[in-house]
């Protein structure tokens, strides 16, 4: 009798104690947000050797594109109006692609850091740092704790970096100037 | 000044020792109602030989929910740690640093002149977050009478005859600054900042060039970015939305981006 009544107390107390820790865990699933939507990816593609076919293969069809003498922007929509994913071809190679980051989860700063070892910093046309990783090809651009936007490049050297994207993204390694006083 | 401070942190300790005696009084009641609850358990397990193991296993659960409420903190924890965050006027060095070249103002003066911004933890922390941002004080520049500012790298503030100016005027330039000093710092909070949507839903607040209007260089851009600016413009307007011509109402007349500013600096 005495067995039996201890049984049912482990019972009734083994099943409560389990309602209440998936109540919890169904509870915190619900506070998880929605996948954020991934609208490119592309790391999936080669500078210097995917074609336009390539990239449209993997990545869809751009928003809208635009040709400057030898070049081919491919512009895709991301999540937020005021920036656009970009792929730069040259005589229909990826010569460059600019990606944007908007969830850490994406890209870890300290993952990339550790990875791809020492890297070069330069100065953006916004207010964010860029570190760049010549031989690997990769460059992020930082507030030196989140990625913001990662370019994928051909690996080279210094010289034909900043001469390439201190034309095409205002990169450059100079202490910028202060910005215009404010009165 | 100092009896400010000294007021401040009067009130820092009575505002702590008030929680602790609330946080006591918790305690103290959720005892009562753990002996109040075994005294039920106890008469619905004498009343019934079928009841009696159902009313100890609600028992043992209640003692361990108790146990688990009792050594979490309970509900209060969040609010007591936000709390704890909040920047103490005693300790300023860890809001900034400053560097003095001839202009005559003190830490204290300057911290009152974003008293009210620093009182709102989320700025504070958004401001702060890679340590406490830099500002040097300048003499004014050339025969330029008031005073001036600008952000040098991403961390520093520099003021030219920051004495010069009225106490507002001084409140919406270091309130400005400070936005950039957010904006640089916090790259997620920059890049959530809809600046092209907001110029469409406030388009009257916006100029041409897409600077919010009552931004010094608002028709010339004089070689700003207008996000840049729109978004160090925005969170001063917040604190001063009816002393910057012409937003003088800013509220009402960019209710898209009051909105965004209160949701994402002043939160």
């Amino acid at each position: 009798m005495k067995a039996r009544f201890l049984i049912i107390v482990i019972v009734i107390s083994s099943l409560l104690l389990l309602f209440s820790v998936m109540s919890l865990i169904l509870e915190k699933a619900q506070e998880v947000p929605p996948a954020a939507i991934k609208e490119t990816d592309f790391s999936k593609t080669v500078p210097g050797k995917s074609t336009t076919a390539d990239v449209i293969r993997i990545n869809g069809k751009p928003r809208t594109t635009e040709v400057k003498e030898t070049k081919t922007y491919f512009y895709y929509e991301t999540r937020h109006s005021d920036f656009k994913d970009t792929v730069v071809f040259e005589r229909g190679v990826e010569l460059y692609a600019l990606e944007n980051i908007f969830d850490s989860s994406e890209a870890n700063l300290n993952n990339v850091l550790k990875s791809y070892g020492e890297h070069e910093t330069y100065y953006g046309a916004g207010p964010f740092l860029w570190f760049v990783f010549l031989e690997k090809g990769v460059a992020v651009e930082t507030d030196e704790k989140e990625i913001l936007k990662i370019l994928y490049f051909v690996p080279q050297e210094e010289e034909g970096f900043s001469g390439l994207f201190g034309e095409e993204l205002g990169l450059t390694k100079e202490t910028p100037t202060p910005e215009v006083l404010r009165p | 000044m100092d009896e400010d401070r000294k007021k401040d942190n009067a009130v820092d300790r009575v505002n702590r020792a008030y929680n602790a005696y609330q946080n006591a009084r918790s305690l103290i009641r959720l005892g009562r109602g753990a002996v109040s609850a075994a005294r039920g358990v106890g008469a619905l397990a004498a009343t019934s030989e079928i009841w009696a193991p159902i009313a100890i296993a609600l028992g043992l659960i209640l003692f361990f929910t108790i146990i688990i409420v009792v050594l979490t903190g309970g509900p209060g924890a969040a609010s007591e740690l936000e709390t704890q965050q909040s920047p103490q006027t005693s300790d300023l060095s860890s809001l900034f640093v400053t560097t003095n070249n001839g202009s005559a103002i003190s830490d204290v003066d300057f911290y009152n002149v974003l008293k009210d911004a620093f009182s709102n933890s989320n700025y504070s922390a958004l401001v702060t977050s890679q340590g406490p941002f830099k500002v040097i004080f300048n003499p004014p520049l050339g025969d330029f009478v008031g005073c001036q500012a600008t952000v040098d790298g991403r961390n520093t503030i520099t003021f030219y005859g920051f004495s010069n100016c009225s106490l507002s005027h001084q409140k919406y330039l270091a309130l400005h600054e400070s936005g950039h000093i957010i904006g640089n710092k916090n790259g997620r909070t920059y890049q959530s900042f809809p600046h092209s949507d907001l110029r469409a839903q406030d388009a009257g607040c916006y100029s041409r060039l897409g600077f919010l209007r009552s931004y010094f260089h608002a028709e010339t851009g004089a070689g700003t970015s207008s996000k840049d600016e729109s978004f160090a413009e925005a969170v001063a307007l917040f604190l001063m939305p009816k002393e910057r011509p012409p937003l003088t109402d800013f509220q009402n007349q960019c209710p898209n981006t009051y909105n965004w500013v209160r949701n994402n600096i002043f939160k």
